[in-house]
């Protein structure tokens, strides 16, 4: 045998060994820190309660609202359609496949909006795309949208048309859990927020004749 | 001498082979900040009520002479210079990670200084936060309610028999205005939410159905 073969051989042997002894790296990809930081000193993952209103009354299909919150407060209350994903079981198997979903917008919310930003933050970490959250949380939506706030008669037009979607908007929540009572839906439709309701119910019957 | 010239070259590789693998190791990319934390472990830290300090707490800290605790204002420069907390030293959120910032930050949490943190609101301060907790600087805490609070705090009537008004993550949601329109609709909305899917909200759907008239 020659003795550079088994030289080499024993070199090659040796590199081997020494690969499997290196630390084993994440499979996870990473955003560093400093693009983590520059991430998160960016507004634009915040939407706004009343923008996502509309897309829940549109019944827009690319919408995954996610409820940060405990089990306990998300079975008081949540957002017509959220699933719940306390941020202590963010990765747990249920919550995976949930965030895997391609093609939807993930928007996460809390009460306010602090805890949705963390769960964001760290999402944002392992790099996952496509994920948003609600600026204001459940607090600001319900006291804005299921209470009346009516505006000043000073306030000019922008807050007159925001009243009136408001209350459109309510309208629909609210008629929808009326409508369990039995009564009749189009009533409902014609007192107020006609547009609104009329849009969901068009699209559903599309759907489903 | 064939055999020789053989010899010599092999060391001449070798060499050349462990000079390469030095260098190569010397001039190894290392970045400056590495997380100390993985994903999962900062899920179950965050939002720690440890992390928070209340207006009232900073506002005795800032009135003690000799107190060691390091303010950091996070907000832009302009809205710095237009008027900050006593005491308080800038650091936008942006630059918090260059490595002048980080460093300092660092020489405090190895020395246990207590750093306070506040933005225009706490949102502001408590995501650049998370990402110091992330490389294992510990010694953090974040004003509740912000500067906006701190200076101009709203009226305690506005929020009667409720949580004080810069606890963030709060419900305050009055559930009972549902309960009033909808009385029997309550219990249905229960039976639906327990089953912890989606489809939280069934009536929707079913009412979706009839208006369209099939």
């Amino acid at each position: 045998m020659n003795k550079q073969y088994l030289l080499l051989s024993a070199i090659l042997i040796l590199a081997g060994i020494g690969l499997m002894l290196t630390p084993k790296k994440s499979a996870v990809k990473e955003l560093n820190p400093e693009q983590l930081l520059l991430a998160v000193d960016d507004p634009s993952r915040f939407l706004s309660t009343d923008l996502i209103t509309e897309r829940i009354i549109k019944k827009d299909p690319s919408l995954l609202l996610i409820d940060v919150r405990p089990a306990e407060q998300y079975k008081v209350f949540s957002l017509q359609g959220a699933v719940n994903i306390p941020l202590s079981l963010l990765f747990s198997e249920e919550a995976k496949t949930l965030l895997g979903q391609e093609g939807k917008e993930k928007v996460f919310f809390s009460n306010d909006d602090i805890l949705a930003d963390q769960a964001w933050q760290i999402c944002k970490r392992i790099k996952m795309n496509d994920i948003f959250v609600m600026k204001g949380g459940v607090n600001f939506w319900f006291n804005t949208i299921m209470k009346d706030n009516p505006p000043n008669v000073t306030d000019d037009s922008k807050a007159q048309d925001l009243y009136t979607f408001r209350k459109a908007a309510r309208q629909y929540f609210m008629g929808n859990t009326n409508q369990s009572q039995g009564n009749s839906s189009e009533s409902e439709g014609k007192k107020e927020g006609v547009n609104v309701v009329k849009k969901t119910t068009s699209k559903s019957s599309g759907g489903g004749c | 001498m064939k055999e020789l010239n053989r010899t010599t070259r092999l060391v001449i590789a070798a060499i050349a082979a462990i000079l390469f693998l030095t260098i190569g190791y010397l001039t190894m990319y290392r970045p400056n900040l590495v997380y100390k934390l993985k994903p999962e472990e900062i899920a179950s830290k965050a939002c720690n009520p440890v992390r928070l300090m209340s207006p009232e707490v900073l506002k005795s800290i800032i009135s003690q002479k000799d107190s060691k605790t390091v303010i950091v204002d996070v907000r832009n420069t302009d809205e710095f210079s237009k008027g900050h907390l006593d005491k308080a030293v800038n650091i936008p959120v942006r630059n918090l990670l260059d490595r002048k910032n980080i460093d300092k930050i660092k020489e405090l949490s190895k020395s246990h200084t207590m750093i306070v943190f506040y933005g225009n609101d706490q949102l502001q301060a408590s995501s650049p936060c998370l990402i110091l907790q992330q490389l294992g600087v510990d010694n953090v805490k974040i004003l509740q309610g912000g500067y906006s609070f701190f200076t101009h705090p709203p009226a305690d009537s506005l929020y009667k028999g409720q949580a004080a008004p810069y606890f963030s993550e709060v419900p305050r949601i009055d559930t009972s205005v549902l309960k009033k329109s909808t009385p029997a609709s309550s219990e249905t909305g229960k039976n639906a939410k327990d089953n912890k899917k989606p489809e939280v909200l069934k009536p929707v759907k079913k009412a979706g159905g009839a208006g369209g008239g099939c």
